[in-house]
């Protein structure tokens, strides 16, 4: 009786260590990796909200801002994407000064003219018109006036200003 | 009878004890299998929720980098056009203080302008001072490259041609 007293005693020391060693081993490897695994998602879930709230402002702070030049933005693309031909210049030219007539005029949108003026103030009114053309005009040099009778004749260059190349964005 | 004996032994007053440690260890085990079964699936969920997040921010930051370009674009048309228009009204001035060099007693035939050179062309009674007056303006940026001048009729007919500073004559 004493032997068995002591079996039985043995065997629930064993029972005891071996549930308890079970248990530890379905928390060592099952249970607490996928608490960790859990609560490290919740964390980048937590940093990816920030993020994305940071993104979602910094979005609203350029649709705001592209909002608030939209109507700009559209005249402005407006002048640049407006097709130069040499008779709608001209025929523009001759708005203000009466007496143009062109005189070459190249795929690249250079347009050379020549106009006839009263006086070279007449030309200095057109070149501050310059800006309300239905496109981008630049003069270039050179500019040659040569007296006329009666007037002067003044040789010029206009070309089409095109926004060729759009810088990248600037890099966050 | 022997196994009479070894019967007794299995009913030992400690067996049911054993048995509630292994009935304990296998719920309390239950339990974490299910906790952990309830931990997985949460983690499912928090899986889909951060590639939810993932997929908002790739659309944002597409968004914001189109806005962005579009932004960049208007900016730069819009320095084009300031620059060509600062660009107008800046050779329409140089025109008109080039022109208001000229005297009053000089009749002006040609003038022309260019980047690297200027040339006055007409006649004028007092030509040396015209020709001294307008050397000493322009110094800042140009100098005398070339003078012609013929004596008619009490005045001068003249060619002033200047050139840049810094450029060949």
């Amino acid at each position: 009786m004493m032997l068995d007293r002591q079996s039985s005693s043995f065997e629930l020391t064993l029972s005891l260590f071996a549930v308890i060693v079970l248990l530890l081993g379905v928390s060592v490897w099952l249970l607490i990796p996928e608490t960790k695994t859990y609560l490290h998602l919740q964390d980048e879930t937590r940093t990816a909200v920030q993020t994305t709230d940071r993104i979602q402002m910094e979005y609203d702070r350029l649709y705001e801002e592209k909002a608030s030049t939209e109507a700009e933005a559209a005249a402005l693309s407006e002048r640049f994407e407006n097709r130069a031909e040499a008779e709608d210049v001209l025929a523009w030219v001759r708005k203000f000064l009466n007496e143009a007539e062109m005189v070459s005029a190249a795929p690249d949108g250079t347009f050379a003219l020549r106009v006839r003026v009263a006086s070279p103030a007449a030309f200095y009114g057109f070149v501050d018109q310059l800006d309300s053309a239905p496109w981008v005009l630049r003069l270039l040099s050179p500019v040659v006036m040569q007296a006329e009778a009666g007037g002067i004749a003044v040789a010029f260059t206009l070309r089409v200003a095109t926004p060729a190349a759009v810088p990248p964005p600037l890099q966050k | 009878m022997a196994y009479n004996f070894i019967d007794a032994v299995s009913k030992t007053p400690f067996s049911g004890a054993v048995r509630k440690v292994w009935y304990g260890g296998a719920f309390l085990l239950a339990l974490l299998l299910a906790a952990s079964a309830v931990v997985h699936s949460m983690s499912g969920g928090a899986r889909e929720a951060l590639a939810k997040e993932k997929t908002v921010q790739e659309t944002l930051v597409l968004q914001s980098d189109q806005l962005t370009r579009q932004q960049a674009q208007f900016e730069f048309g819009k320095l084009l056009r300031q620059q060509t228009r600062t660009a107008n009204v800046l050779m329409a001035d140089q025109l008109f203080d080039l022109l208001d060099l000229v005297p009053d007693d000089a009749t002006l035939e040609r003038f022309e302008f260019n980047e690297t050179s200027v040339i006055f062309a007409g006649v004028c009674r007092r030509f040396d001072a015209m020709r001294t007056d307008m050397s000493r303006a322009l110094s800042g940026q140009y100098r005398i490259a070339e003078t012609t001048q013929t004596a008619q009729k009490g005045q001068t007919r003249f060619m002033l041609r200047f050139t840049a500073n810094g450029e060949m004559p």
